[in-house]
């Protein structure tokens, strides 16, 4: 390591990761919950193929590039941009549950940065949101709280792959009674540096006009999850 | 070998007359699309519009226009009689834009046969649906991995579909992907049924902007061939209806009687595709 180079950001982005941090994280199981209840996922091995084959693919196509797009309007002072992009993930977010899951974060977090950070243009965000009557998606969120950070973009991402395989996986442990080693075995795998290194190539190459994944599966689940009779998790 | 192609479409405009009765106020079509007789439904008060293809499918280089606009309160529904197949492509890629503008207390169904993706083919996909005002739309998307008949299922070489719907130019969904079975992207879905059939309904309308009555029953739909999921749209706009089933005949009961609950939803009569 370098001894030469700045890492004054690395303490608050361990802090806004931790899950001492409310970021409301651990009322949601994205899915998993119904997932688990339709049989997709019933056992570790399948939880690490869902977290590999479906999660990683997603975030690489679509949330992945959005945290990167806002990042850019943040950098370049874009509210208007920054308004746009918000807009659309609450639209690309096809079902209810984790379209509020996304929005309760992101209002959860700005109220954060608020409070934590001296952050101007989140002020002026928060602001604009509140004009045009909408919510702050966690997406978004996120993007200005790495920009008060001044967190790297890479480092952005790694830490929402991290955030995001962390939450299922957290979930698993009440939804397929999955031990902590077992958990962080697969997480460890999950965001091993090559697989990550490769994602986060890939990634940065995904124009907006071009962002998205297809998991109609997920997706089912997921609007089933609203409706079922009896549920551990908001989402 | 460079790709020829067709580059053709359908333009069509559909208002009421003095009588208020849905009519084509405009069209314009050529290959790859034809046109048929418009049928007007005294029962349902739609103007139905069959979309046939005389290239039996989209080819590779094919560029393929659909822009229709509804006013003045007309009820029109759009099918095809049958698939649209997008064929083997040595190279290139078949290109469909579709836009649907249908302005203040018009309808809208836009609802083709599925989409099957044969082998080796390559196709790009965009829509725009706007909305205006107190409007509805019940837009519909049938997808088929190939010719599972046949046995062929995912050997096709690119799918990219982008779907943008707005109600007064706000985004209330967005959905885009890009399928390719040679990397992970097609997973989710291919893991679903040995042989799966993709069907999705958009309804957006004021009159169920709270709640969809039907929205039980289309959950208890779900058996062990068929899976069924409704979620409401952004801005409480409309309700999405996912649908994966492992068997055609699951899928079209599947895809019928949710087409018949949603009309009934909104308090409309389906109108027949006439398909004989």
């Amino acid at each position: 390591m370098s001894g030469k180079k700045n890492f004054n950001w690395l303490g608050g982005l361990i802090q806004t990761t931790d899950t001492l941090f409310p970021s409301g994280g651990y009322a949601h199981s994205y899915g998993l919950e119904e997932m688990v209840a339709l049989n997709q996922v019933s056992s570790p091995k399948d939880l690490e193929e869902f977290l590999m084959q479906q999660i990683l693919p997603s975030l690489e196509k679509l949330e992945l590039p959005y945290l990167r797009y806002c990042v850019e309007a943040v950098e370049k002072n874009e509210l208007n941009k920054l308004v746009s992009l918000n807009e659309e993930i609450s639209a690309w977010k096809l079902t209810r549950e984790i379209r509020d899951a996304g929005k309760f974060q992101g209002t959860q977090l700005l109220r954060m940065i608020l409070e934590i950070y001296e952050c101007p243009v989140s002020e002026r965000f928060n602001q604009s949101l509140q004009e045009g009557n909408d919510q702050c998606q966690q997406i978004t969120a996120t993007a200005l709280l790495r920009n008060a950070q001044n967190a790297p973009l890479t480092s952005s991402m790694i830490a929402w792959i991290y955030q995001a395989v962390s939450n299922f996986c957290s979930a698993s442990i009440k939804l397929l009674r999955l031990g902590e080693l077992a958990c962080q075995k697969i997480i460890h795998r999950c965001i091993d540096a090559k697989r990550v290194q490769d994602l986060l190539s890939k990634s940065l190459d995904v124009q907006r006009d071009e962002a998205g994944f297809f998991n109609p599966m997920l997706d089912l689940a997921s609007a089933r999850h609203e409706l079922a009779f009896s549920r551990l998790f908001i989402s | 070998m460079k790709p020829l192609g067709i580059h053709g479409g359908v333009h069509l405009g559909c208002r009421t007359n003095d009588d208020g009765l849905p009519y084509l106020s405009s069209q314009r079509f050529s290959p790859p699309v034809h046109l048929s007789k418009p049928y007007y439904d005294e029962d349902t008060g739609s103007l139905l519009i069959n979309l046939s293809c005389p290239t039996a499918g989209l080819l590779s280089g094919d560029r393929m226009i659909c822009d229709i606009e509804v006013s003045e309160e007309a009820s029109i529904v759009v099918t095809t009689p049958g698939a649209t197949r997008s064929h083997f492509m040595r190279t290139g890629t078949a290109k469909v834009e579709q836009k649907f503008r249908i302005k203040a207390d018009s309808f809208l169904e836009f609802n083709p046969g599925s989409l099957i993706l044969q082998r080796s083919t390559s196709l790009e996909q965009k829509t725009k649906v706007e909305v205006e005002g107190n409007a509805e739309v019940l837009f519909v998307e049938k997808m088929l991995p190939g010719r599972i008949a046949h046995g062929e299922s995912f050997l096709f070489k690119k799918f990219s579909n982008r779907l943008r719907i707005q109600k007064n130019k706000k985004n209330i969904l967005l959905e885009s992907f890009t399928l390719e079975p040679e990397n992970e992207s097609v997973n989710p879905w291919r893991k679903s049924f040995p042989t799966p059939f993709y069907g999705c309904f958009y309804l957006v309308s004021p009159k169920v902007s709270n709640e969809l009555p039907c929205r039980q029953k289309i959950h208890d739909m779900k058996n062990e061939n068929l899976l069924v999921g409704s979620t409401s749209m952004h801005h409480q706009a409309g309700w999405v209806v996912k649908v994966l089933a492992g068997d055609p005949y699951e899928f079209r009961k599947a895809m019928r009687e949710i087409r018949e609950l949603l009309y009934k939803a909104i308090d409309r009569l389906p109108t027949s595709f006439r398909r004989y």
